[in-house]
């Protein structure tokens, strides 16, 4: 639990009725909700490149300054609700548009040609995990494929799940749709294909969290990489 | 700080992600404090920092800095909420769940826990019989942490008429509080 900053002496006069005082009303409070904070980041991200419209974003391109972890080590609280905030559907609109370029490749020789690819990057900035997303068509849908690398062994119950996230337009939450969970081996890699009915053109993000496998359909786990789409 | 604030003006998510986790515990604890639960709490902050992202152009770096600055926002943003949800009466109540942060003195003696606790109830309801001017001034110092010279900046009032006006509303709660003056 984070407290008000105590770092401040108390004024001359506060005495023992302010100490008392903030001991009757100062409430609990909680870690940032880790999905918040990715909201903000989100819009940060969305306003630079608004503010820079003739730009070309890649996927897995990063703001110019080595970013910090999106999320830090609390557990988000069970809510009503994902992220909330007000809405920046404008500014996403804006950034949706002006993206281009993006990475056309393959994981490898096997596999349908993509639609997209790119590489999700830890959050942590002092974590190696890595993972190569590629999305191809198939059939009606699409495959997502994963190779993840550096992923620490998930505790006994718990599971990484990846993730298509974007800002909702109605209310400016950020809203995640699953496209499939799974666990590393023991020497941290994976590979990965899930089929999903996701447009991946409709999204921002896709996220891999970790998940404590606690029955919850939403995301309740931290993010550990993420990739911003085009 | 100022570092960040530039960091800020450019557009960088590591400095936002900063500017959030340095106002998030005396915003959240300010507004919970006058909400009904966690999430309306966690709202005002997240509203307050994206309303400050858009005027971010517009900030210009003066004492007591940046901090300040997302405060007065978020205490606008408060205001909006209560306007929005029709709260125009004083409270009448102070949520007691939300108020069990601080730890009574004698943890180990249940006796002394429960006078400790009675103590706070009585603070908390003399505490709601102050103007909402004064009940303000309190909370911003000892529920949300600031400093006289950042709530002046906040109420756009000098320093000095702060640390008056904090005196003066002790002062009215010790009279409220009556044979608690020892306090």
């Amino acid at each position: 639990m984070n407290e008000p900053r105590q770092d401040k002496p108390r004024q001359e006069g506060d005495g023992q009725l302010g100490e008392v005082l903030t001991a009757a009303l100062r409430p609990s409070v909680p870690e940032p909700d880790p999905a918040r904070v990715a909201a903000l980041r989100l819009r940060v991200i969305e306003s630079a490149n608004a503010a820079s419209a003739s730009r070309v974003v890649v996927a897995g391109d990063r703001p110019s300054a080595q970013p910090r972890p999106w999320i830090g080590s609390g557990r988000r609280p069970k809510r009503r609700r994902w992220p909330i905030g007000p809405v920046l559907a404008g500014a996403a609109a804006v950034a949706l548009a002006v993206v281009a370029g993006f990475a056309v490749g393959r994981l490898d020789s096997d596999g349908p040609a993509p639609l997209l690819r790119g590489t999700a990057t830890a959050v942590d900035a002092n974590a190696a995990a890595r993972a190569d997303i590629e999305v191809s068509a198939a059939g009606a849908g699409r495959q997502v494929r994963l190779q993840g690398t550096d992923l620490a062994p998930p505790e006994p119950g718990s599971f990484y799940e990846l993730w298509f996230a974007r800002i909702r337009a109605s209310d400016g939450g950020l809203e995640a749709i699953s496209a499939g969970t799974f666990r590393p081996g023991p020497n941290g890699s994976v590979s990965v294909r899930f089929d999903t009915a996701a447009d991946p053109t409709q999204f921002q993000l896709m996220l891999v969290t970790l998940e404590p496998g606690d029955g919850d359909p939403l995301p309740s786990g931290d993010v550990v990489l993420q990739l911003q789409l085009p | 700080m100022r570092c960040l604030a530039d960091g800020a003006r450019e557009r960088d998510p590591d400095a936002w992600e900063q500017l959030y986790r340095l106002i998030h515990p005396r915003l959240f604890a300010f507004a919970r404090n006058r909400l009904s639960d966690d999430v309306d709490a966690e709202d005002v902050v997240s509203e307050t920092m994206t309303r400050a992202l858009s005027q971010i152009d517009r900030f210009r770096w003066r004492d007591p800095g940046i901090e300040a600055w997302l405060f007065g926002i978020g205490r606008n943003v408060l205001h909006e909420h209560h306007r929005r949800t029709g709260r125009t009466q004083p409270r009448s109540e102070i949520d007691p769940a939300a108020a069990t942060n601080a730890p009574s003195d004698d943890e180990g003696d249940p006796a002394s826990g429960l006078i400790a606790d009675e103590e706070k109830q009585a603070v908390r309801h003399a505490f709601l019989r102050l103007r909402p001017e004064d009940q303000e001034i309190l909370e911003l110092r000892f529920v949300a942490g600031l400093s006289a010279e950042e709530i002046a900046y906040i109420v756009g009032r000098r320093s000095g008429a702060i640390r008056m006006a904090q005196s003066r509303a002790l002062d009215r709660l010790r009279r409220q509080l009556g044979d608690r003056s020892e306090l």
